[in-house]
């Protein structure tokens, strides 16, 4: 039941002017992408994650993306400064931030037309299996099927969305909503991913490797994806045990080896303690790269100094 | 002013920065290599220093009156006047690469490489200056204390910097009257002795054609306070917190003192011990020549408090750190 339902009154909806009005809410919150997927296009996905296990009449979930600050992505690490500092604070504080109130904007728009809308968020796991999803590191909803889905791009051999126009550089959420907006095309251009393994060579952690991979379907088009090994990933990722990956540069020279075959909480629990007390007050302020996806750069980007090409007249 | 710096400083005044200043690369010759700006992109040009200034009866009044509450200013300061800070920076950064320049917005201060790294010699060393830039761009002018005052705000306000390879006009540096008289209130104001003000050890800084001279600040005490409020008398008492630990009055802090000290502060002042706020005093109680008799001055609530410690520990020893209990009793 939509809200103006609830409330007993009527609206004729017209779906076009709610289309222009969400892209143009998201477009003044700072989002680079805004598409519009049909829940048929979650076919692939596991029931506890599909945008009906977030709302019982979802038809439509519309993907938001927001590009990171270009030349800040590209020289993170790698200039003389060699710090991460405003990679960290921007990916986790400004353009999360962004990210966030974007789809709160959108969910806000959608029920002032009396459709219901529930803003999804980024970062948020269930660590151990949970019921019947049998994987650790879940997320209640798959952002990056979304974005694939409302047609901003396709999955890569790492398992990150590759959209034509940034490559890996962007961050998505979703909102999903009960409001029958037409779809957006999903993406048909050439491939976005030519398998060249960088995101393996690039992965310290071994955890992705180029001979083991999961089919993602999509819609009617499948990816595959490499299997990744979540607590290897996290290891570094999350708990920045790899000082290699990052925390080095900002003076944190702990680096703690993961056991050999899987990786249980306990194990990440002793590595803390032991990086805690070796690495000091400086593990409070580090962060780690996800190389995998800087080392992705799709074939017709590569080379290519995006800011110039992008560029518009500043008049 | 060119198009483009007056659509930047549009943006930014849109967007609820206060103040929006311009320095030109040529300002930073003397800078330290790995905070140069060039140093985060080596194309770079100009570097934009934008503030937000606090709600000014938000930062006089917290702590006083009948609420004797700082959670106002704990929240608006870590949250909102941060995430406007960096909601401006990401816009006029977008703003920048749209029409081709290479840019990197600089984080509000909040991340430190603690010891010297590489060529860097200092402590707790962000990997940019954001007041530094503010200087640079004209915003305002090096108080004692090493912060930059502005004649608008004086220390009223938070600072965000980008830096780009547009080539935009550059503010003149500030030349008004002088915005810090050596008062020493930041000096003593300062619970935990952090600034040293001995002339031998004063650090000079060029920027552009200005040297500027402040006092040598020891991080490692202002962070035992602002950073894990061990000092109740800096805010933390207002929310409840009893407990105190001050610093040792002699030798260096290390990092083992620094944790173990906020660990056992966190355990003997319970679950209040993890939320509560500290507001540097040396910045509260700074009022700058000509705003003085237009900015009120805040309560010396630190100070106040100060005379009222109950000492657990005989400090027998000055190079350890001293358990106390604050009287919030009466």
């Amino acid at each position: 039941m939509t809200n103006f339902e609830a409330r007993g009154e009527s609206m004729k909806t017209d779906m076009a002017e709610l289309r222009r009005k969400i892209i143009k809410v998201a477009g003044e919150g700072c989002m680079d992408f805004t598409g519009f997927a049909s829940v048929d296009r979650f076919n692939g996905v596991h029931n506890r994650m599909r945008p009906e296990a977030h709302l019982n009449d979802a038809k439509c979930v519309v993907s938001i993306g927001i590009r990171y600050p270009l030349a800040m992505y590209e020289n993170a690490g790698r200039t003389k400064a060699e710090s991460y500092m405003s990679m960290d604070m921007y990916e986790n504080n400004a353009m999360e931030t962004a990210l966030l109130q974007a789809a709160m904007d959108v969910a806000r728009t959608l029920e002032d037309f009396g459709f219901n809308a529930v803003p999804i968020t980024t970062k948020m796991y269930r660590v151990q299996p949970y019921k019947d999803i049998k994987e650790c590191w879940t997320q209640d909803f798959r952002n990056d099927v979304a974005a694939v889905a409302a047609g901003h791009g396709e999955l890569g051999f790492n398992g990150v969305v590759i959209t034509p126009k940034y490559g890996t550089r962007q961050m998505f959420t979703s909102v999903v909503t009960d409001a029958p907006i037409d779809a957006d095309k999903m993406y048909e251009g050439p491939a976005l991913c030519d398998k060249c393994m960088k995101c393996v060579q690039a992965c310290k952690m071994n955890a992705i490797s180029s001979k083991d991979y999961d089919k993602v379907v999509v819609g009617d088009k499948n990816f595959y994806v490499v299997k990744k090994d979540k607590w290897r990933c996290m290891w570094s990722k999350k708990f920045m045990l790899n000082a290699e990956m990052g925390p080095r540069l900002h003076g944190m020279n702990v680096s703690v080896e993961p056991p050999k075959g899987e990786i249980a909480e306990d194990d990440v629990r002793k590595a803390l303690s032991e990086k805690g007390q070796k690495g000091g007050l400086q593990t409070w302020y580090t962060y780690s790269m996800r190389e995998c996806e800087r080392e992705c750069v799709p074939p017709h980007l590569r080379g290519v100094d995006l800011v110039k090409k992008y560029a518009k007249s500043a008049e | 002013m060119n198009a483009l710096t007056g659509k930047v400083k549009k943006l930014a005044k849109d967007n609820r920065m206060d103040l929006v200043g311009v320095a030109s690369i040529d300002r930073y010759e003397h800078a330290p290599e790995m905070v140069h700006p060039r140093a985060h992109l080596p194309e770079a040009n100009s570097v934009i220093a934008m503030a937000i200034r606090y709600p000014d009866a938000m930062f006089v009044n917290a702590g006083s009156g009948d609420a004797e509450s700082i959670f106002s200013i704990e929240n608006y300061q870590n949250t909102v006047i941060g995430k406007n800070l960096y909601n401006a920076a990401l816009r006029v950064t977008r703003l920048l690469e749209d029409v081709g320049y290479k840019t990197v917005p600089m984080m509000v201060s909040g991340r430190w490489r603690l010891h010297p790294y590489k060529s860097i010699k200092t402590e707790w060393c962000a990997d940019f200056s954001n007041r530094h830039a503010a200087v640079a761009a004209g915003l305002g002018e090096f108080g004692l204390h090493a912060l930059c005052i502005t004649p608008q705000y004086g220390m009223r306000q938070r600072f965000i910097s980008i830096v780009t390879e547009a080539p935009l006009d550059a503010d003149p540096m500030y030349s008004g009257p002088s915005l810090c008289d050596k008062c020493m209130i930041c000096f003593k104001s300062c619970p935990v002795k952090a600034i040293d003000v001995k002339p031998e050890n004063l650090e000079k800084v060029r920027i552009g054609d200005r040297v500027f001279e402040y006092a040598k600040v020891d991080h490692w005490r202002c962070g035992w306070s602002e950073q894990v409020n061990n000092i109740p008398e800096e805010g933390p008492a207002m929310g409840g917190q009893e407990i105190g630990i001050l610093p040792p009055e002699e030798g260096t802090i290390t990092d083992d003192m620094f944790l173990s000290a906020f660990y056992e502060k966190n355990k003997l002042a319970g679950f209040q011990g993890q939320m509560t706020h500290a507001m540097g005093n040396c910045m509260r109680m700074c009022i700058p020549p000509p705003l003085r008799g237009k900015q009120k001055l805040p309560e010396n609530y630190c100070r106040k408090m100060m005379g009222k410690r109950e000492f657990l520990e005989a400090g027998d020893d000055k190079t350890k750190p001293r358990k106390y209990k604050i009287a919030l009793k009466e």
